[in-house]
């Protein structure tokens, strides 16, 4: 019998393609599941970014136009929220999903179902989170960070905005545990934690960080539940606790977790800067060492948020410190990811475009941000649109724009296609431009005084909430672009080849994109000293 | 991971599959006791200020990380053994030592790496032989499993 043609035959061997939502509703693999992350993240972005057209709509003028006061608050509250966990942070889960078995060389993540639950948790948490706007009293509207005794005025949404943030929380941790069993025991041989890709490294610190966040922020939220309704005073100062307290403890939970925002960002920018430079990425030891120290130091500045409420001196001299001090390892980053293009052969495709422009912006959020944690020129700033401005820079044209080169970058190696480059270069300087429009003005705003989470505001703010509303108008629609450029991408295009980009090194890249079954080659790694000839 | 173990004098060629494993039990007891100490000092220092709510989550998440640890250690330790004699394909399957056992007719033995329909799904590799099939290689990444295919291939009809 001859074997030869026995094997050709099962070459081709498929499974039978089940067909309907069962295939998404219980896949446990993990390219499936980042997949619904990201698509997740994509359409919560348009659910925010709604929300943000009606702020920028009802701020285009000074006076009342469109909406009432309280839907307003309940916009901005909304919007946060929607932002920050159900779209930076499930787009970085669905990256780390897709890309961090692969570049440690797993099969899968460790927990294939738990992954697939800590998913689906979102979707149902927010249709609950979404549904409060039809409750009595209305969406939460307090504002993102529920500082009591305003939050607990909340109608019946009250329990429901609590029980979000607790599915929310259960979700993000078991997607940092997950990340965590994954990368200590799955590693392939050879790949120690010093020849870690740095996306790995900045999502292992990550996890730790939502490790050692997310239960203050449970036992924070739970505590405001159990004030309004079993009767406890942890924060009701008529009983004899302290509502500043609160703001402590969110806080000790809220810093961490802008930098559980950033850091696998500044992972994605690690990976994509090398790659279009040509060169290796400069300073790696430093850059591991850099996150670790970022993430450490991010437990020690929480008060940073809160120099106004009346510390003493001693505390608000030390949290100033400690906050100018994060400068240094963020400094380390910016140099490195610089002298890595510095005499590189660099070009400048749509991924590289959206690094770079995180490079030069975050560095400005990165600014306002040291200027924010200067304590007496806080005592000016804070609850302005100084701030606002500040946290968009480090978010959006951080974060965000992260993600979107991370997109570029990958899709590639997800679908199999090249994307539109024109387009999706296109996309950027439309998202680039109309993004500065955007924010800019609200820096000059905010320093001469301009409050934030207010409907109305004083005339002589007009012009620049002018130029910020129709900054914000062209950036929301920018993206729709963006969403074009994904389905042309997994419709059609130049197929993709193995390593997709020139200048691309690690073990994702030698996968095939997507595999296809009979070119692969490579053989299996053999333990040296025993394999056969 | 796969490795192959020296050839015995009687020609045999024996394959030993496992899972990743790249942290051993006592680095990752140590490694979660770290973690642990972290969360349940932040835990105290607040229940210390009154703030006593957050240490049960603490606890739940440290439970969870704890027996999502421990589960993939465990798993990490399954082991397939696969020797090719003379005649004969000998597929073991266990821990610390067999716990199952599949013979095959070297003759009639034959490699099948079934696709999936959808390309980011995981290839599946069988061992077929009159109409019996067992999965090897369950928990190998891609790369490793069409390389083992081929291996396996090549040796099973080597001295045939
Ligand atoms: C050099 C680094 C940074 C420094 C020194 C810094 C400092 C500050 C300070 C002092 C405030 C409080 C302003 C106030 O309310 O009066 C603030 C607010 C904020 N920062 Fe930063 N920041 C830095 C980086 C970041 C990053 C990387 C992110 C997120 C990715 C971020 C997100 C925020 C947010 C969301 C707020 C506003 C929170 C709120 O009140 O709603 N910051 N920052
Ligand atoms: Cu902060």
């Amino acid at each position: 019998m001859s074997y030869g043609t026995t094997h050709e035959r099962h070459h081709d061997d498929h499974d039978h393609k089940p067909t309907g939502l069962g295939r998404w509703l219980f896949s446990t693999n993990h390219k499936d599941i980042g997949t619904m992350y990201l698509v997740f993240a994509l359409i919560m972005f348009f659910v925010g970014g709604a929300m943000a057209m009606v702020i920028r709509a009802e701020l285009f003028q000074p006076g009342l136009q469109y909406v009432d006061p309280q839907f307003f608050n309940a916009m901005t509250t909304m919007h946060a929220l929607v932002m920050i966990f159900g779209v930076i942070m499930p787009a970085g889960v669905g990256l780390a999903n897709w890309m961090v078995p692969m570049m440690i060389g797993a099969p899968d993540m460790a927990l294939p179902r738990m992954n697939n639950m800590s998913f689906w948790i979102l979707p149902f948490a927010f249709i609950m989170l979404l549904s409060t706007f039809f409750m009595e009293g209305g969406a939460p509207a307090g504002g993102w960070t529920m500082y009591p005794p305003l939050i607990t005025q909340l109608g019946d949404g009250f329990p429901f905005l609590i029980f979000t943030v607790h599915f929310l929380g259960v979700s993000s941790i078991m997607g940092a545990i997950n990340i965590i069993a994954t990368v200590f025991n799955m590693r392939a041989p050879g790949m120690g934690f010093m020849q870690l890709p740095l996306f790995v490294w900045t999502w292992i610190v990550t996890a730790f960080l939502l490790i050692a966040s997310m239960p203050v922020l449970a036992g924070a939220v739970t505590m405001l539940l159990t004030d309004k309704y079993f009767g406890t005073s942890f924060f009701v100062a008529a009983g004899g606790g302290d509502p500043v307290m609160f703001q402590h403890i969110f806080w000790f939970f809220g810093h961490p977790e802008v930098y559980i925002l950033i850091l696998p960002a500044f992972g994605i920018v690690s990976q994509i800067i090398p790659t279009f430079s040509r060169k290796p990425l400069f300073g790696y030891e430093s850059m591991v060492y850099a996150t670790a120290a970022i993430a450490f130091l991010s437990f020690f500045v929480w008060a940073h948020h809160m120099f106004t409420v009346g510390m003493p001196l001693a505390g608000e001299l030390f949290f100033m410190y400690a906050t100018m001090s994060i400068a240094v390892p963020t400094g380390v980053k910016v140099f490195n990811w610089i002298a890595t293009m510095w005499r590189g052969s660099m070009t400048f495709e749509t991924p590289m475009l959206f690094a770079l422009a995180f490079v030069i912006l975050f560095s400005i959020g990165g600014f306002s941000g040291l200027m924010l944690g200067i304590t007496p020129a806080d005592f000016q700033y804070h609850d302005t649109y100084f701030v606002v401005a500040h946290f968009h820079y480090v978010l959006v044209t951080g974060a965000i724009f992260a993600l979107m080169a991370g997109a570029y970058f990958w899709l590639p190696k997800w679908t199999g296609h090249m994307y539109d480059e024109k387009l999706g270069q296109l996309h950027f300087w439309l998202s680039t431009i109309s993004v500065n429009v955007l924010f800019f003005p609200q820096h000059f705003v905010g320093l001469a005084g301009m409050p934030r989470r207010i409907p109305d505001y004083a005339v002589q703010f007009t012009e620049w909430n002018m130029i910020s509303s129709i900054g914000g108008f062209a950036f929301g629609l920018s993206q729709l672009l963006f969403v074009w450029v994904v389905i042309k991408c997994i419709r059609e295009g130049k197929a993709a080849s193995e390593q997709v980009w020139e200048g691309a090194r690690g073990l994702e890249w030698t996968l095939p994109s997507p595999p296809p079954f009979h070119t692969f080659t490579v053989p299996p790694k053999v333990d040296a000293a025993t394999a056969h000839s | 991971m796969i490795h192959e173990l020296k050839a015995a004098p009687d020609q045999r060629r024996t394959f030993v599959i496992a899972p990743n494993q790249s942290m051993s039990w006592k680095e990752l007891l140590l490694a979660y006791c770290a973690i642990s100490g972290v969360s349940l000092a932040i835990a105290g220092y607040f229940w210390v200020h009154g703030l006593t709510l957050v240490l049960p989550f603490s606890g739940l998440e440290l439970l969870a990380l704890g027996a999502a640890l421990y589960t993939t250690a465990w798993r990490g330790g399954a082991r397939e053994v696969i020797t090719i004699t003379d005649d004969s394909v000998h597929v073991e399957t266990g821990r610390t030592g067999p716990e199952q056992r599949h013979d095959f007719q070297r003759y009639w033995t034959r490699v099948v790496l079934r696709r999936h329909w959808n390309a980011w799904h995981p290839s599946r590799l069988l061992l077929c032989s009159r109409g019996v099939e067992i999965e090897v290689g369950r928990f190998l990444n891609e790369q490793e499993r069409r390389g083992l295919a081929e291996v396996l291939r090549s040796a099973i009809k080597q001295y045939a």
